[in-house]
């Protein structure tokens, strides 16, 4: 392939600090990552000891206190990574790319625990692993696979430029393919399956206690949400400040 | 679109790019010829894979469709931009007065034709195997493969720029597509079986609507995105 | 009321293995890049 100029070289952003060594980029996991764990920890232990079991669920519901806050914590980093994808695209800030990467990578970890508590808690709550009617269960499993293909675009491109225009407009197409997902699943599963009332998922009669649990856990999660995209943006660092260093000795020789 | 002041207009010159790849197509054949015959083995196969005694071939006939049409589409829009990268013909193009909008519009008329010649020959060809009845349930089909089609090859001529580039070409192309295909599948899916079915209008108007709207919000977005595609 | 405690733990137990497998890769791949630039800053020395 020739190299033309790019114009992510040449339009680049405004000089912020660019870190030089290893030294200069804090610790992947660091004083936040242990806050959040700590936090988790404490959540597991208020959720299963100290919380009493749905009348009707029993303690399937405590799945709740887990799957409903992963979910939200994964729509959070779609929405960073869309964003971000957006002003990359307007400002061409390698910092927004970088925030693009870590929270698509993030967003898949939290779709997946999601999307496995779900199914854990549909099996026995609906009969089943896994129904298509369910509008949440199926937008969240389309929307897997398109962070899973943000993904698998941005390791299949070396050229870091090139790889964050790529990323961006995947990022914004993405943004827009979602509402009708969301809308044909929702025509398709209204017409089969009317949601059955009483088994309506989020909106549980909820005792005061279960409800501090439950929303105590949004927050708990949104942290280790935050805790692991940091984590994964100064791992993007380091892997750029290793890219560059990687080529400048090959020149040097 | 028809506000570019410079000659040839968008327009024009996005007609030339289409005919052009509607010309290298047509020397050489082997693409459409192997995009055709595909689709009509698809057809065939999936004959075998229901019980007859239990769904009709009628019933199935929508599904084997919509599976055969985004195949076989993949296959076409993966030739769009390869045909360029082959001895860098997109550098040429790129040089050329030609806006990178109309360069977008064009290798998506040429694609949509190329699809659109695809499924002249697989519908009546559904139609034959299957035992639909030709009539105007069918013509509704047409039109809703139509409207699938265009919402397809927006999405897929953009992926297709974007795939030529990477190390993963053949592999990336459906696996960037498929996602925003399921949309446009499921909504021309469910309306072609209600037509089929004989449903009334009206249960069937609500999923075309989306396909338009889809049609319409990505060819606007993918024409806007893809001057970021090119090197510049 | 069926006994659901099973499928509780079970959602508990998949849930945070996930976590703590992703956590130990950001780890990893923190530990590994550092030490890749360290050699690599080692050998421009030389």
């Amino acid at each position: 392939m020739t190299t033309a100029p790019l114009r992510g070289a040449e339009q680049s952003a405004p000089p912020h600090f660019q870190p030089t060594s290893a030294r200069q980029v804090k610790p992947a996991l660091d004083w936040l990552f242990a806050v959040a764990v700590l936090a988790v920890a404490g959540l597991y232990v208020r959720a299963l000891a100290f919380t009493p079991p749905d009348a009707l669920q029993g303690m399937a519901q405590k799945i709740y206190y887990i799957h409903i806050a992963a979910w939200l914590s994964a729509y959070l980093a779609v929405a960073i990574t869309a964003l971000m994808s957006i002003v990359y695209l307007w400002l061409h800030d390698d910092r927004a790319d970088r925030l693009a990467e870590a929270c698509a990578e993030v967003a898949l970890i939290f779709l997946t625990v999601g999307l496995c508590t779900g199914s854990i808690w549909g099996h026995r709550i609906w009969g089943a692993w896994w129904v298509w009617w369910d509008m949440r269960l199926t937008l969240t499993l389309f929307l897997w696979f398109v962070v899973a293909a943000y993904l698998v675009l941005r390791g299949a491109i070396e050229e870091p430029a090139m790889r964050a225009r790529y990323s961006a407009v995947l990022g914004i197409l993405a943004a827009l393919l979602i509402p009708f997902i969301h809308l044909s699943v929702y025509m398709f599963s209204a017409r089969l399956h009317p949601m059955p009332v009483a088994l309506q998922p989020g909106a549980p009669k909820m005792s005061p206690q279960m409800l501090v649990t439950f929303l105590s856990s949004f927050v708990v999660f949104m942290l280790l949400d935050i805790a692991f995209i940091r984590a994964r943006y100064r791992i993007g660092v380091l892997r750029e400040l290793a890219a560059a260093a990687e080529a400048d000795g090959g020149e040097g020789r | 679109m028809n506000g570019a002041t410079r000659v040839p207009g968008t327009l024009t010159s996005a007609w030339l790019i289409a005919r052009k790849d509607l010309a290298i197509e047509f020397r050489t054949r082997t693409a459409f010829l192997s995009a055709l015959v595909f689709a009509v083995l698809a057809l065939c196969i999936f004959y075998f894979t229901w019980d007859e005694s239990i769904i009709t071939a009628a019933d199935r006939a929508p599904g084997v469709l919509w599976v055969v049409l985004a195949f076989s589409a993949l296959l076409g829009l993966q030739r769009s931009f390869a045909i360029e990268d082959h001895d860098r013909g997109i550098d040429a193009l790129l040089v050329s007065p030609i806006s990178r909008e109309a360069l977008y519009i064009g290798k998506a008329i040429g694609n949509v034709i190329f699809l659109g010649a695809i499924e002249l020959v697989a519908i009546p060809a559904l139609a034959l195997f299957y035992n639909l009845h030709f009539g105007r349930a069918m013509l509704i089909v047409c039109l809703i493969v139509l409207l699938a089609m265009i919402g397809i090859v927006a999405i897929g001529t953009l992926f297709s720029a974007m795939a030529v580039n990477t190390r993963l070409a053949e592999l990336l192309l459906p696996m960037l597509s498929l996602p925003f295909f399921v949309p446009v599948l499921m909504d021309a899916a469910q309306a072609s079986v209600r037509v089929l079915a004989g449903a009334p209008m009206s249960t069937v108007w609500p999923w075309l609507k989306i396909l338009i709207a889809f049609d319409i919000v990505f060819i606007v977005a993918c024409t806007l995105a893809f001057p970021f595609t090119l090197e510049e | 009321m069926i006994d659901t405690r099973r499928d509780m733990i079970a959602a508990y137990i998949v849930a945070t293995t996930i976590y703590v497998v992703y956590s130990i890769s950001l780890w990893l791949r923190d530990r590994r890049l550092r030490a890749r630039l360290e050699s690599t800053r080692e050998m421009d020395r030389r």
